[in-house]
């Protein structure tokens, strides 16, 4: 079982940068999953990965089978970042 | 001459041109052409199930993506590939679980997922780096396609 909240004697991963690509003949959607944590908000994670918390709609759109109200999003919760 | 010689001399003359008459012996047939070397047939690559090929780590890739120098060890201000080498074709979703090891507990690094449409041999690379640097320690890569793990790599940051 992977422990995506770093207990306190474990380093803090929040801030690491992701990407991928490939030659594949069509990339049909390239994300980063991520766990929200109590405090979190669309727009404070859009700021957080895009540096924008306008782009906020862009991570509703990503989630919408599973995020129905952009303002009601939960602890724990796994959601995918567009990148 | 008398008749007897003259019968003499062209029965002589028949046997001789009889002889000169006989065809010689045929040329050999030409050698046979070598038997076909059995030859394996290429691996499809292309019309078969997506499966993953090789996966490796390294602190550079090239345009092709491929791994310029696979290494297990990297510095603090690397930034850390996976490039995975699939075969076959079809819809498939890739995704690298990275995780960090300390004793008996592990923290996740990242989870990046790509959906692709594959047509063949293909290069894949998921990337991390760490503002500040990374911690040193342990660490590894698993690779999922379709949800099935493929492949796990282990790396130390020193």
């Amino acid at each position: 079982m992977v422990n995506s909240n770093s207990g306190d004697d474990m380093p803090d991963f929040s801030n690491v940068v992701s990407g991928a690509s490939s030659t594949a003949a069509k990339s049909e959607a390239t994300f980063k999953m991520y766990t929200i944590v109590s405090g979190d908000s669309l727009s404070k994670i859009a700021k957080r990965e895009y540096g924008n918390a306008n782009d906020w709609p862009r991570i509703f759109e990503a989630n919408k089978d599973q995020i129905k109200d952009a303002n009601k999003i939960f602890p724990g919760q796994k959601i995918r970042i567009p990148l | 001459m008398k008749l007897t010689s003259m019968l003499s001399l062209v029965a002589a003359t028949s046997i001789a041109l009889a002889a000169c008459g006989k065809k010689e012996a045929p040329p050999p047939p030409p050698p046979a052409p070598p038997a076909p070397v059995a030859v394996a047939p290429a691996p499809d690559l292309v019309n078969v199930p997506v499966s993953v090929k090789q996966v490796v780590l390294a602190n550079q890739i090239g345009a092709d993506k491929k791994a310029a120098a696979p290494m297990t060890s990297f510095a603090r201000a690397d930034t850390i590939y996976a490039v995975v080498e699939t075969i076959g074709s079809g819809d498939a979703n890739v995704k690298a679980l990275w995780t960090y090891h300390k004793g008996d507990k592990t923290a996740q690094v990242n989870e990046t997922v790509q959906e692709l449409k594959l047509a063949g041999p293909t290069t894949s690379e998921f990337h991390i780096s760490k503002p500040g640097g990374w911690p040193v320690g342990d660490y590894q890569v698993e690779i999922f396609v379709g949800g099935a793990s493929v492949s796990v790599q282990k790396f130390a940051v020193k």
